[in-house]
């Protein structure tokens, strides 16, 4: 009876049933597949702190932003050196209200620092020597990444 | 504790959408199951509103001036609807072993997706770039300083990133783990309505199959609470289906209220992310079309709610001078070499099973086969391939643009309509096959009966 209703189908609704039965077989396997992944992989994050989670997922420059906020007063002004877009954006999202700005190049840097509303030179795996600044704290990791705060004089 | 408060706020924000919904009777002779699929967005929408017209007119974010009124608004329609106000009768369903197989195979993926949302801070890019940041900074500064928005480098509409405030503010701290519950809560939302509207149509076998299908596609899976909440895509794909569902309510009914709300959701889904709004543009024309074919003019004023809300955002960032805009950012260009990649990265996307399973793979099959030609499958894919067009000349003219940096995003937005699209299909070709059984269930009997 089955075989001959699945018969009496055309080409194009055979394959249509057949896809879907595909479809059903994965959707199960997806299921089945993130159980497994959750007594496996994920339940290490089970036990981490919000710190820990964070460190884990973005790597040490959460660490170096995490540095920064313990060493800045929480309204400031900082210029970030060098310029990547991630160190951009996540410096907006984990700094504020503390405003920032990016230096692309070692010039560029010069320049915004003479611009006296910037209190702090933060720098990522650089060193840097500008006028009126002066390095006043610093921080590394496990995997040789630092980060160095500057305050005006 | 936390996560207790915003599961708290997610019911708070269907509330508003329910109390609306009921108050002015905008959904008459829909289910229950429905109409909370659909109050989730509309409370999302309302309190997003909420927030940016106290912000315009400096009135102080607080839990009380933005919860209160809908407090009020609460005890006032039970006060006047306690007579008519009947709790819904649920009675013992009676579900086949399938049915049952079907329904703790949804309950497992959508514990799951829970699970996941809690587990992690936020870490996808554009959750933390865009519409998280923009939480946290209007949280710090209780407001919406106009200036901010160039700083943050973002001129996209606030809906998404108010809703994070509006969490913020209740918890009374930023919390970017727990307020991606909100996030789930679309992927829960729309899932009840997905159900619901298919079960209407269909019955519960064929709603079960293809609600399984939605929640483990495993990219709606990432939006909803894995590594990729906190991102607008999944919410531009509710609010696209919402709207749609009530396009298809309004050609079939021509009833005005049903328009009133359709036009909410079509402003809601332009204002959740640009990216949204081709398909606002092409449901609108759908409805221009029904009015003037129907000479139901007195529809026409209807359309300034999906208008109006869309063009003030314009205006506020002219008026404000927020200069960074996505054509701003994003030079055009043409190269033949570009056109091709392009090609060959949208097609190895849409055969990704990995993370769509097979939904595009048989939503193109049934497109090419041309298998059922009726107006609502020519609006649905209108709508799917319109999306898909705009989102392809994309990438051809722009440089910075790439399929493979934010193709898989983008096809969240209408990832429900081709799924619905594909039920549509499916159903046809089950009607076709009445005796199959597939050992002892007999599904397709069932699913033609629409017996539990």
């Amino acid at each position: 009876m089955a075989r001959s209703s699945i018969k009496s189908l055309s080409t194009t609704n055979k394959i249509l049933l057949g896809l879907l039965i595909m479809w059903i077989s994965f959707s199960f396997f997806t299921i089945f597949f993130n159980a497994i992944k959750t007594l496996t992989e994920e339940k290490q994050w089970l036990f981490l702190s919000s710190e820990q989670k964070k460190e884990k997922i973005f790597g040490d420059i959460y660490l170096f932003f995490a540095f920064i906020n313990k060493n800045t007063p929480a309204h400031t002004n900082i210029i970030l050196y060098p310029h990547t877009e991630e160190l951009f954006y996540f410096g907006i999202y984990n700094l504020y209200p503390k405003k920032i700005a990016t230096a692309r190049d070692y010039s560029e840097l010069t320049s915004l620092s003479k611009e006296t509303q910037y209190e702090y030179i933060a720098t990522y795996n650089k060193e840097v020597f500008i006028p009126h600044f002066k390095k006043i704290t610093s921080f590394s990791t496990i995997a040789k990444n630092f980060g160095i705060l500057y305050k005006r004089v | 504790m936390n996560e207790f408060i915003v599961l708290l706020v997610i019911f708070f924000l269907s509330n508003i959408g329910f109390l609306i919904i009921y108050s002015f009777n905008l959904l008459p002779k829909t289910s229950v199951l429905s109409v909370m699929g659909y109050s989730y967005g509309l409370g999302v929408g309302i309190i997003g509103t909420q927030l940016y017209i106290y912000s315009r007119f400096s009135i102080t974010w607080t839990k009380e001036t933005i919860i209160i009124p809908w407090v009020v608004a609460t005890i006032i329609f039970i006060i006047q609807k306690r007579k008519a106000i009947k709790l819904p009768k649920i009675g013992k369903p009676k579900l086949h072993i399938f049915s049952i197989i079907l329904v703790s195979a949804i309950i497992c993926c959508g514990t799951y997706v829970l699970f996941e949302a809690l587990l992690r801070p936020v870490s996808a890019w554009d959750a933390w770039a865009i519409w998280l940041l923009k939480s946290k900074v209007f949280f710090i500064d209780n407001g919406i300083k106009p200036g901010i928005l160039n700083y943050v480098k973002s001129d996209y509409p606030l809906i998404i990133s108010l809703l994070g405030t509006f969490i913020y503010i209740v918890l009374g701290r930023i919390n970017d783990t727990s307020v991606l519950l909100a996030f789930f809560g679309f992927y829960f939302f729309l899932s009840i309505l997905f159900f619901s509207i298919l079960k209407e149509r269909f019955g519960t076998v064929s709603a079960l199959i293809f609600t399984l299908f939605l929640v483990t596609t495993q990219t709606i899976i990432r939006q909803g609470g894995r590594i990729e909440a906190g991102q607008a895509d999944l919410a531009v794909g509710y609010f696209a289906f919402i709207s749609f569902t009530l396009l298809i309510k309004y050609l079939k009914s021509s009833n005005k209220k049903t328009l009133l709300l359709l036009n909410i959701f079509l402003a809601f889904t332009g204002l959740v992310k640009f990216d949204g709004i081709p398909i606002t543009i092409v449901i609108a024309l759908f409805i221009l079309i029904h009015i003037f074919k129907k000479k139901l003019y007195i529809h026409l004023y209807l359309l300034l709610l999906w208008i109006i809300p869309i063009l003030d955002w314009e205006f506020y960032k002219k008026l404000n001078n927020v200069t960074k805009t996505y054509f701003a950012g994003h030079v055009f260009t043409f190269s033949f070499v570009n056109i091709i990649s392009v090609i060959k990265q949208e097609f190895f996307e849409l055969i990704n099973v990995k993370s769509w399973n097979m939904l595009w793979i048989v939503y193109f099959y049934t497109l090419l086969c041309g298998m059922k030609k009726d107006y609502e499958t020519l609006v649905l894919h209108t709508l799917i391939l319109t999306q898909l067009v705009v989102y392809t000349f994309l990438y051809f003219f722009t440089v910075g643009n790439s399929p493979e940096s934010s193709f898989e995003r983008l096809l969240v937005h209408i990832a429900p309509l081709a799924l619905y699209t594909v039920a549509v299909y499916t159903n046809n070709l089950f009607r076709q096959m009445p005796n199959i059984s597939f050992g002892k269930t007999y599904l397709v009997k069932l699913l033609n009966n629409n017996k539990l």
